[in-house]
Formats: C-alpha cells, sequence, structure tokens
C-alpha cells in the first residue's frame, strides 16, 4: 500500500437522520504520521463522522478512504489495522481488564497465548495491575479509558480512532496515555482524536479540524491557528461562538 | 470455527463465569430449580415421543403422527419467540462490528445462537431419533432427515429474527411492522382452533398436500428417501438460509439512530399526550405526583414497553379470540371468562418489562432516587401506579376491542375481570418490587425484543405464577361447585385482603432492602453483556 496516501481521505461525507443532517459535506485530509485533533461543539458531528470512519454507520453519501483502502469495500483490512478507543459502551462489563485485552487481541487474529501475555503486559503499562481481578463494570471511568485503549494497541495499528480518550481520566492516567500515543506517532502511527480538553488537544496535536453543525469551519496546523497571542480555547470559542450568560434569571 | 469464533465463544464463557458468584445464591438456586423444572418437563415429552415412535411401525401411521408434531415444532420455533417477544441468545453486533471479523463467520455463530430460541424443539426432535433408533421397522439412520429440518428452522429464525429487530427500530413502522407480524404469527393458531383439537392427528390430513418442510421430513423420517422429497428439503434449506443471510447481511448495515430519527419530531410538550402525562401531578402530590409523571413519559418513549403494551391487546386477542367465540359455540369456562385471560395475558406481558425489575430501565440513573430527598417506597409506588395506570388503559382496549367484535362483554364480566386481574397485578407487584431489589438487571428500553430466551422467562413464571394464581383459581372452582357468586366475591374479598397486606409487608422489606443494597443495585443496573447477549 502507497506510503504517500493519507492515513484518513474523506469526500464529501454526509449523514443525514431523518431530515437533519449531521454531518454535511465533511472533507478531511489526515497525513500520515500526524497527531490530529478533532474538534467541535457538543452535538456538531464529531461522534457520527468518527463511528462512519470506525465503520459503525454507513454514511448517506460521500467517500471514506482509510490508509489507502475505501470503505465498506476494504472494510476487513482496514479494521485490522486501526485501533479504536470508542465511547465505552464499546466494552463487555463482565470480562476482567485482561480478559477483555486477550479478547480484543484474538479479534484481532493474535494467537491466544501471545494475545494473553501481551494483554498482561499492557494491563501492566496502564498501570491497572491492581484491577486484574475486577470487573469493566467495576471499574471507573478514567480506568475504563486505560483498558479500552491498551486493547487499541494489542495489535500494533497504524492508525488510532479515538473518541473523547481522556474523559474521566486523571492527570497521572493522562500523562501516561499522552506518552504513550506520542511515542506511537513517532514509530509512524497515526492519531486521530476528538476532545473536550482544548489544552490536551494544544499541546500534542500538529494538526486541529473545527467541526459545527458538521462541516469543517477550521482546518490546519497548530502554528497557522494559532497567530498572536490567540490560545486554542480563544479560537474554538471565536469559530464556534460563545454562549451568553443570561442575565435573565433573577432567581439563579 | 476460526480462532476468532472461538474467542467470541471463550469471552461468552468468561462473562457468564463472571457473573455468577455476582448473581447470589437465591439467584443461581431460582434459575436452576426454574431451568430443571423447565427443560426437565420437555425431557419428558421428548422420552414420551420417544416411545410413541419406537412403537409405531405403521409407515403410513408414523407419517401422519410426525408430520402435525414436525408443524407444531416449526411454529414453536418461529412463532412463539414473537409472542413472548423473545429472540434468544444473539450476538453482540454493536460491539462485534469494531472488529476484523469476516462476515460469514459471524452469520454462523447467529445461526447456531438461533438454538437458544426453541431449545426445547432440539430436545424432544433428539427424543423422536431415539424413537427411531429403537424402532423395529425403521432405520435409526433415517434420524438424520431432522438434520436439514433443524437447519431450516435455524436460517428461517435468524431472518426473521433480523427483520424484525430493522422493522421494529422504525419508530413509524413499528407498531404497524407488530401488528402485520402478529396477524401472520396468529393464522396458524386461528386454523387450529378452527380444527377439532380432539383429532389433530387429522390436521395434516386437512392440510394440502404439498412438499412442506414437515411433510418431507416425515416421509425421509419413514424411509422414502427419493429425488423429489431430497430435492424438497435441499430447496426448503437453500431458501431458508438466503433470506436469512440475505436479513443478516441488511441487519449489519443497519444503522439503529438513523432509523429512530427517521420519523423523529420534536416533542415540545403542548400535545393532548403530554397533558394526559401531567394528569398524574394534579392528582398526587409530589414527589409521587412527579415520579409517577416521569415513569408515564419515560415508559411510553420505551420501544421495549411500547411493544409489550401493544401486544397486549392485539396479539394477545388474536390468540385467544378463537377460544373466547368457542369452537362449536359452546358456553364453557373460557368462552364466559375470556376477559380474565386475556387481561392475564396483557398483564404478564407488562410485567415481564416493568413489574419485576422496576429500575431495570432507568439502568444508571437510578441512583437519582439515591440522590434526592425521596423516599425509596415512594420510588417504588410511583413506579407501581404508572404500571397500574397502563394496565387499566390496556384492559380498556381490550373491552373495547372485544365489544366491537361482538363478543358478549357485559358491565358484570368486566367489572369481575377487571377486579381479579387488578388484584393479581398487586401480587406481582408485591413479589415485583422485591426481585427487583435484590435482582436488579439494567435494561435496554430501546431494545424491542428481550434477549433473554422464551424458555428461561416460561421457566419463571412456571414457578411463580401458579402460587400467585391459586386463590383466584380457588375463587372460579368454588363458584363452579357451589353455583354461588357470593362464595366468588367472598373468597376474592379474602384474596384482596390477602393482597394488600401482603403488598404493604414486602413494599417495606423493598425499601428497606433497597436502602442497604444501594451500592449492589446501582452496580447491577450500569452492568451490560458479554459478547452474547444472554
Amino acid at each position: 500500500m502507497a506510503q504517500d496516501t493519507p492515513a484518513i481521505l474523506v469526500t464529501d461525507l454526509r449523514k443525514v437522520y431523518g431530515d437533519k443532517p449531521a454531518v454535511d459535506g465533511l472533507n478531511l485530509r489526515v497525513p500520515r504520521g500526524c497527531f490530529y485533533g478533532f474538534l467541535g461543539p457538543n452535538g456538531a458531528g464529531k461522534t457520527t463522522t468518527i463511528k462512519m470512519l470506525m465503520g459503525l454507520a454507513a454514511p448517506t453519501s460521500g467517500a471514506i478512504e482509510i490508509l489507502g483502502r475505501r470503505l465498506p469495500e476494504g472494510e476487513l483490512e482496514i479494521k485490522s489495522r486501526i485501533g479504536l478507543v470508542p465511547d465505552e459502551t464499546l466494552l463487555f462489563e463482565h470480562l476482567t481488564g485482561p480478559e477483555f485485552i486477550e479478547f480484543a487481541g484474538r479479534m484481532y487474529g493474535i494467537a491466544r497465548p501471545v494475545a494473553r501475555e501481551r494483554a498482561r503486559e499492557l494491563m501492566d503499562l496502564f498501570e491497572l495491575e491492581g484491577a486484574k481481578g475486577k470487573l469493566i463494570g467495576e471499574y471507573s471511568k478514567g480506568m475504563r479509558k486505560r483498558v479500552a485503549m491498551a486493547a487499541s494497541l494489542i495489535h500494533r495499528p497504524d492508525l488510532f480512532l479515538m473518541d473523547e480518550p481522556f474523559e474521566g481520566v486523571d492527570a497521572v492516567g493522562a500523562r501516561l496515555m499522552k506518552d504513550i500515543l506520542l511515542d506511537q506517532v513517532r514509530q509512524g502511527a497515526t492519531v486521530f482524536l476528538t476532545s473536550h480538553v482544548l489544552e490536551v488537544v494544544e499541546r500534542l496535536c500538529e494538526r486541529v479540524a473545527i467541526i459545527q453543525q458538521g462541516r469543517i469551519v477550521v482546518e490546519g496546523s497548530m502554528s497557522e491557528l494559532r497567530s498572536g497571542e490567540e490560545t486554542l480555547e480563544d479560537i474554538f470559542v471565536r469559530v464556534v461562538g460563545a454562549g451568553r450568560f443570561s442575565e435573565s434569571l433573577d432567581w439563579l | 470455527m476460526t480462532e476468532r469464533a472461538w474467542a467470541i465463544v471463550w469471552a461468552q464463557w468468561r462473562a457468564l463465569r463472571n457473573m455468577s458468584p455476582r448473581s447470589g445464591l437465591a439467584g443461581l438456586f431460582v434459575t436452576a430449580v426454574g431451568t430443571v423444572l423447565w427443560y426437565g418437563t420437555w425431557t419428558v415429552v421428548a422420552l414420551a415421543v420417544a416411545a410413541l415412535v419406537r412403537e409405531t411401525v405403521d409407515g403410513e401411521k408414523l407419517r401422519g403422527l410426525l408430520g402435525p408434531a414436525l408443524l407444531l415444532a416449526f411454529l414453536y420455533w418461529q412463532v412463539i419467540p414473537v409472542m413472548m417477544v423473545s429472540a434468544g441468545a444473539s450476538l453482540q453486533m454493536r460491539r462485534l462490528r469494531v472488529y476484523p471479523i469476516p462476515r460469514g463467520e459471524l452469520f454462523t455463530l447467529e445461526v447456531l445462537l438461533r438454538v437458544t430460541t426453541a431449545a426445547e424443539m432440539v430436545i424432544v426432535l433428539a427424543g423422536a431419533s431415539i424413537g427411531l433408533f429403537l424402532n423395529p421397522k425403521f432405520s435409526g439412520l433415517n434420524a438424520v432427515a431432522f438434520f436439514p429440518f433443524i437447519l431450516f428452522n435455524l436460517y428461517l429464525s435468524t431472518g426473521i429474527r433480523d427483520l424484525l429487530t430493522r422493522l421494529l427500530n422504525r419508530r413509524k413502522a413499528r407498531e404497524i411492522g407488530v401488528l402485520i407480524v402478529v396477524l401472520v404469527a396468529a393464522i396458524p393458531q386461528v386454523l387450529l382452533m378452527r380444527y377439532d383439537l380432539g383429532n389433530w392427528k387429522g390436521i395434516g390430513a386437512k392440510l394440502p398436500h404439498l412438499a412442506w418442510p414437515w411433510t418431507v421430513t416425515s416421509s425421509l423420517i419413514t424411509g422414502e428417501w427419493n429425488a423429489l422429497n431430497a430435492g424438497a428439503m435441499v430447496c426448503w434449506v437453500a431458501v431458508a438460509y438466503l433470506f436469512g443471510r440475505w436479513q443478516f447481511e441488511r441487519g449489519l448495515r443497519f444503522d439503529e439512530e438513523a432509523a429512530r430519527a427517521s420519523a423523529g419530531k420534536q416533542r415540545d410538550g403542548g400535545n393532548w399526550l403530554d397533558r394526559l402525562y401531567r394528569l398524574p401531578s394534579a392528582a398526587l402530590p409530589d414527589p409521587l405526583g412527579t415520579m409517577v409523571e416521569k415513569e408515564l413519559r419515560s415508559l411510553m418513549r420505551s420501544p421495549r414497553f411500547r411493544i409489550a403494551f401493544f401486544m397486549g391487546f392485539s396479539f394477545g386477542l388474536l390468540i385467544w379470540l378463537p377460544a373466547a367465540f368457542g369452537k362449536r359455540g359452546g358456553s364453557g369456562w373460557i368462552e364466559t371468562n375470556f376477559l380474565v385471560i386475556l387481561f392475564s395475558y396483557s398483564l404478564l406481558l407488562l410485567s415481564e418489562v416493568s413489574i419485576w425489575n422496576v429500575l431495570g430501565f432507568d439502568r444508571s440513573a437510578a441512583q437519582v432516587y439515591w440522590l434526592a430527598p425521596v423516599r425509596l417506597w415512594q420510588m417504588l409506588v410511583s413506579k407501581n401506579i404508572a404500571i397500574a395506570l397502563f394496565f387499566v388503559l390496556e384492559m380498556a382496549i381490550i373491552t373495547v376491542v372485544c365489544a366491537l367484535l361482538g363478543l358478549a362483554v357485559t358491565l358484570k364480566a368486566v367489572w369481575e375481570s377487571s377486579l381479579v386481574c387488578l388484584l393479581m397485578m398487586v401480587f406481582l407487584m408485591a413479589v415485583g418490587n422485591l426481585s427487583s431489589v435484590y435482582a436488579p438487571r439494567g435494561v435496554d428500553g430501546n431494545q424491542t425484543w428481550k434477549r433473554g430466551s422464551a424458555g428461561r422467562f416460561q421457566a419463571m413464571l412456571l414457578l411463580i405464577y401458579p402460587l400467585l394464581l391459586l386463590p383466584f383459581v380457588f375463587a372460579y372452582w368454588a363458584r363452579q361447585v357451589w353455583e354461588s357468586d357470593r362464595v366468588f366475591y367472598g373468597l376474592i374479598a379474602a384474596t384482596a385482603v390477602v393482597a394488600v397486606v401482603l403488598y404493604g409487608l414486602a413494599l417495606e422489606k423493598a425499601a428497606q432492602a433497597a436502602g442497604e443494597r444501594r451500592e449492589g443495585i446501582l452496580t447491577a443496573l450500569a452492568r451490560g453483556d458479554g459478547p452474547v447477549a444472554a
């Protein structure tokens, strides 16, 4: 597969729910080996987009190409080369952390003994060794994110698709996860993530896109976007439009 | 099976094993007794079938027996899941779709899981096979003909399940779809009731002599291995496979969110339904009023609940109507008390979704009841009031429909049936409040199908319902024997006292347990399933 093709290439992507477009003519090009931030206010279409990239939702129209292969034709090959940190509802809560990671590994075609060994190592790497016997249903939100990320690494993917990976994760866990992701990018992997934590995106991402009402309103490298004194938060608020605090609620 | 398929099986086994110690001994005991009773009963049926097949040496007679019996097995496999709004165990496609698993493997696994829809029929067919092996006239090897029959049912069941799942997820099409499906599913029942059941073996003779899967299988079993029969069975299996695979593929591409949104409309709160929701708040003090209102709103918006409610006065009527009309215009117990049966069936469906596990639809949001300044008995009572209101509405709809159909609906019958069924409901709520806090389970309100098998559900009913129905059966029996309404109403009054006392005691115990077990309850409600939802 040609390495000069982008990791993600999205053309005129649309997803319509009823008569309301959740994603409306989205165009996106994510270069390989890039740490890419995908931002937007609530309901802007971030999760719908990432679900379409993950193959969990079919686009109404438009084209998606991942790692040089088109969806849905190259679905199996694409899936075997991406690591997912979806929202936590995709975890199996009656399995323990190591069991889930081993299961994920075997789903990617890794032999059972190898998957088991890697699961043990990943539990240690993500500092979850103390929770080995606990069910995922009993994990805290941050621990669930850690175990999801551990499972996404087990088959050494070329592309990571992550929906709010740092949500609910404590500072130590977030640092750990960031370091691991940066290391993966240094090794040539691509990370595509959505996050509401703008400071994290600002520090990690080389390129950023901001989506609003299903369309990209800003896209560029961090250095292009941060002209002058503006932080990413300032840019985000300016582009998206800040909600005004209502002073009319006398009782508040 | 491939490595991935084994991994799914392994993960499901681990999930079940992990879950068991957390269910508690009482839960395990009830499940075990229920399962043993239910499948034990079917094993006895299978042994009886084995004895019958062993003794029948006349080929024509054996075909006459097996044809209708296999037709019943087919109906059980395909109709009972619809009747119980229960699809059996199935793969958690939403969670497995993210992995690179070939679709063929997923299809094979899903087909195998369809055994759980009617494991009872597999037991009975195993019995028939044993009987055939012991039969001195026919070769036991002919039992191999049951295999394509089972395969046909598995493929067809997979297709029907996927078709219904998609249909039921479309907001506008859902209720209409259910009505069409139940109409189709009820046709065999109506046809069967029209025949004299005392001569049920004759049904096969009365049906057109076509190469149906059951008639072909019965011919093969008796040794008629010719090209026509074999070809017909191959065709049936192929058609069922193509239908199952086609529906399965469509199911994989199906977008639930898009379907739900396809007929979505804004809830602005200004319509007539909204004013109805607000009625309890006008009659009851807060927080009880607001909690009942919340229950009414959320239950009506839950597809799972709506289907159960809808089935009560659609499918319930269809399956019991032939009995209510009577085969030869008789005036037996069923003909004169059909309203009690119709009301009880609707109560059975409602109880499964909203009495046995009152916190199920709330899932993690149930923690609000422990955080807000409300008493836990108020929470349980509010849920009971909401479901009682729905049940009264359901009984009213059934009554109106019956009256429109020209059935003998008298005021006395309506009053008596309502009274009896409301008392049944009080008993169910007493037990249900306890089971809700001792064995809570998170339920997906958007999941139209019940994921557990119909057999398990019936196993639980097998234990609890006879006990709860005993006083009512006794009251009807007493009226029959003494031919006195006074005796009947006296016994019903006594039952009412017991029901109210039992409800009060159970409510107190349940509220206390809810306070003590809050952590366990919330953890259980927040939990999901393994790779296979069972």
